[in-house]
Formats: C-alpha cells, structure tokens, sequence
C-alpha cells in the first residue's frame, strides 16, 4: 500500500489502453520539480482514447477501477489509500503537457510527470488562474527546472501570458 | 531612536538569515522523490489536524500511507 502502488497502477491503466498515455500533474507534479508541499490527492492526467461520440466519458476508467476493487470516493480512485483524481485532457495545451511529460525514476518505477513549464503553463489558464496557482508559478519559477525559452514557446502557441502582461 | 523603537537586525544578519532561507529551499528541492513523497505525507499528519479543528474532514482528506 501507498504512493507506489497508485503510480503503478496509473500505468497500468495505460498498459489496460484505458487511456493511451498519462501524466503526474497538480501539485504532486510540483513536488517533483519543487520542494513538498501538503496536498491529499494525485492528480493524473489523461488522454483517453479516440472515440466515437462527442461526450467524453469516465465509465471505463471507474469500470476498470471497479474491476480492481479499488474505492470510488468524491470523484477520486482510491488506490493503495492514496486519491486519485483522473482528469482528461481538456484542451490542446493539457494534451500537449501529458504527450511531452518527463519520464523520471521513483524506487525502480519510471513515472511520467508533466514538466514544469507545462505546469507553469497551466496555472496560467485564465479559467484556472487563482491566487494559490499564481504562488505554484513563482515557486516552479525558482525551482532552477525551468528552460525558459521552452516556457516562452509554450506561452507563445497557447496565446497564455503572466498576470500583467500583454500577448 | 525613542526607547520605545524595537531594535532592528543589521543588514548583514538580514542577509544572512535570507541566504539561510535559500539554502533551505534548495535542499527541500533537491530531496528524492521518495524522500519528498515521504515529506508530502508528513504534512499530511501535521496539517489534517489542524483543518479539523476548523471543519470536518473531507472522505479524501486522510494521510496516505507510508510505501510499505
């Protein structure tokens, strides 16, 4: 039980081809780039498999969690006691983030993690912006990961900007 | 100054104490994964607590459990 069990499992769900690939993202991806912060669930990010229809849907995620005996709680999979939210990629700039995900070693496992220009990236979604995010950004921005001409590219192709400034 | 003025640290013990902090913010940075998750869980234990005390506990809000 614990936090390397929920990493192996996530692979697994990609390995299952319930989603086609996957990556750390939210504060946990943060705490890899950056230093520990409190956080009580496991954000995953995910894309899921061209399908038919327009609406996207979770079924197969919590059927193949279901199948695992893993619990359902507050939209989360519990899995080895740690929440675990899946979250789909919503735009082309969260594709983009699970597709150029790092791949680093934890205790053996290689984990897919969204880097820390992505992250930046993210926090800076006008939809998502918020005080707590914007203090993410300043962290990740001192954290020495950072390659900043990838970050202005980013930025660039996803018409994003920092608070205050013009794109 | 009045007597009534705190006194203030120099410029050099401020400096100092800020290279102290950086020190400390690099070392948290450059901790394992491992090391950094087994931290992440610590604050979990300390500050799960102290949100109870404010408002009951969501069904996620629990400490993760140590890799075995």
């Amino acid at each position: 039980m614990g936090f390397r069990d929920a990493l192996a499992a996530i692979s697994e769900l990609r390995d299952a081809g319930v989603v086609t690939e996957y990556a750390v993202g939210g504060a946990m991806a943060m705490v890899f780039w950056s230093e520990p912060v409190a956080t009580y669930d496991l954000d995953v990010f995910v894309l899921l498999p061209p399908g038919s229809g327009l609406l996207v849907s979770l079924s197969p995620i919590y059927e193949w969690a279901k199948a695992h005996d893993y619990a359902i709680r507050q939209e989360h999979i519990i899995i080895g006691g740690v929440p675990v939210q899946v979250i789909p990629a919503h735009n082309a700039l969260a594709e983009e983030a699970v597709r150029e995900a790092e791949t680093i070693d934890y205790e053996g496992a290689a984990v897919r993690v969204i880097r820390p220009e992505h992250l930046i990236a993210l926090c800076l979604e006008p939809s998502a912006r918020s005080r707590k995010r914007l203090e993410r950004v300043a962290a990740l921005l001192e954290c020495g990961a950072v390659d900043q001409t990838r970050l202005d590219a980013i930025l660039h192709r996803h018409g994003l900007s920092f608070p205050g400034e013009q794109r | 100054m009045s007597e009534m003025t705190p006194r203030r640290p120099s410029p050099e013990l401020l400096s100092r104490l800020r290279e102290g902090k950086r020190e400390f913010h690099a070392a948290q940075r450059s901790l394992s994964a491992p090391d950094k998750v087994r931290m992440v869980i610590e604050l979990q234990r300390f500050t799960l607590p102290i949100i109870a005390k404010r408002r009951a506990l969501t069904e996620i809000e629990r400490p993760w459990p140590l890799d075995d």
